[in-house]
């Protein structure tokens, strides 16, 4: 019965912990301000640069703890916060999307800005926001990246 | 006294060996076969994915990824490429935990990968595996 009460503080704490953490976490960085420091994770699409930009911004609402903080002409700078479902992805990041155009049609590339210069987690956090992005894309609006491997 | 050392090498030289084993086991696989992407994918979804595990990028690198309740995340992503009629791959881990120079859940990750290049061996026998076997 102990060892049960004494989980449940444990959680408690970590609950406040983790509470605690995000609301110290900054919440909004003007695109002046924004110097990507980890990759880039670029993706080709068959339709053209507007379609591109028009979609990745209705889908953006869809991706679960990431909400627009400013657009630009062709970048759209997102706030990725923590998800419960990304646990070991660190402790959120900013995300700029740019999209341009790539030939017959167009490409988004994804950068990402720590919000805590230590966390060495970030770049998972990136990928996982593109990740949930391409998946937003594709039943929002059912736009899909060209598979480069070929099908 | 000089029981103890020896048991103590023992045990310092079986501990290195096994981290090898482990480390050998997580090696990405890279093969060549005349499947059909489709196909591949599928063996994907239905060798690596499953008991617990879900496909969660269906996309190329195709991703699986070890469920929340299992501790920390594990991640096998599948990358293909289609040339002159046969489709080339790489298969491996994308997302490790090392814990004391021993990959953390080596075992489950190298079924996967092993169980992955079975059955793509079964489905064709002209199927060409390079990188580590698992064995």
């Amino acid at each position: 019965m102990n060892a049960f009460f004494i989980v449940l503080g444990l959680a408690a704490v970590a609950v406040c912990l983790y509470g605690a953490v995000q609301a110290r976490l900054p919440r909004n960085l003007s695109p002046a301000g924004y110097v990507a420091n980890t990759h880039a994770i670029v993706r080709y699409f068959a339709g053209t640069e507007t379609e591109l930009y028009s979609a990745v911004e209705r889908s953006i609402v869809a991706v679960r703890h990431a909400s627009v903080t400013a657009t630009a002409e062709r970048s759209i700078y997102v706030d990725v916060r923590p998800d419960v479902r990304r646990l070991d992805d660190g402790l959120g990041l900013w995300a700029r999307v740019t999209v341009e155009p790539s030939g017959s049609g167009s490409r988004y590339s994804v950068t990402g800005m720590k919000k805590v210069k230590l966390d060495g987690r970030a770049e998972r956090c990136l990928v996982s926001f593109e990740r949930d992005l391409r998946a937003a894309l594709r039943t929002t609006t059912g736009v899909r990246p060209i598979d480069l491997g070929g099908e | 006294m000089a029981l103890g050392i020896v048991l103590l090498i023992a045990f310092v030289i079986g501990y290195v060996l096994y981290a090898n084993w482990l480390r050998r086991g997580i090696q990405p696989r890279s093969g060549d076969t005349a499947l059909p992407i489709p196909t591949l994918r599928s063996l994907f979804a239905s060798s690596v994915a499953g008991t617990g595990w879900k496909v969660i990028d269906e996309d190329n690198p195709m991703v699986a990824q070890s469920p929340l309740m299992a501790g920390r995340r594990q991640q096998i992503s599948l990358r293909y490429q289609s040339v002159g009629g046969r489709t080339r791959f790489v298969i491996g881990p994308n997302r490790v935990w090392v814990k004391g120079g021993v990959p953390y859940k080596a075992h489950t990750i190298r079924m996967r990968l092993n169980s992955f290049v079975h059955a793509v061996r079964s489905a064709d026998a002209s199927t060409a595996i390079g990188g580590s076997t698992g064995a």
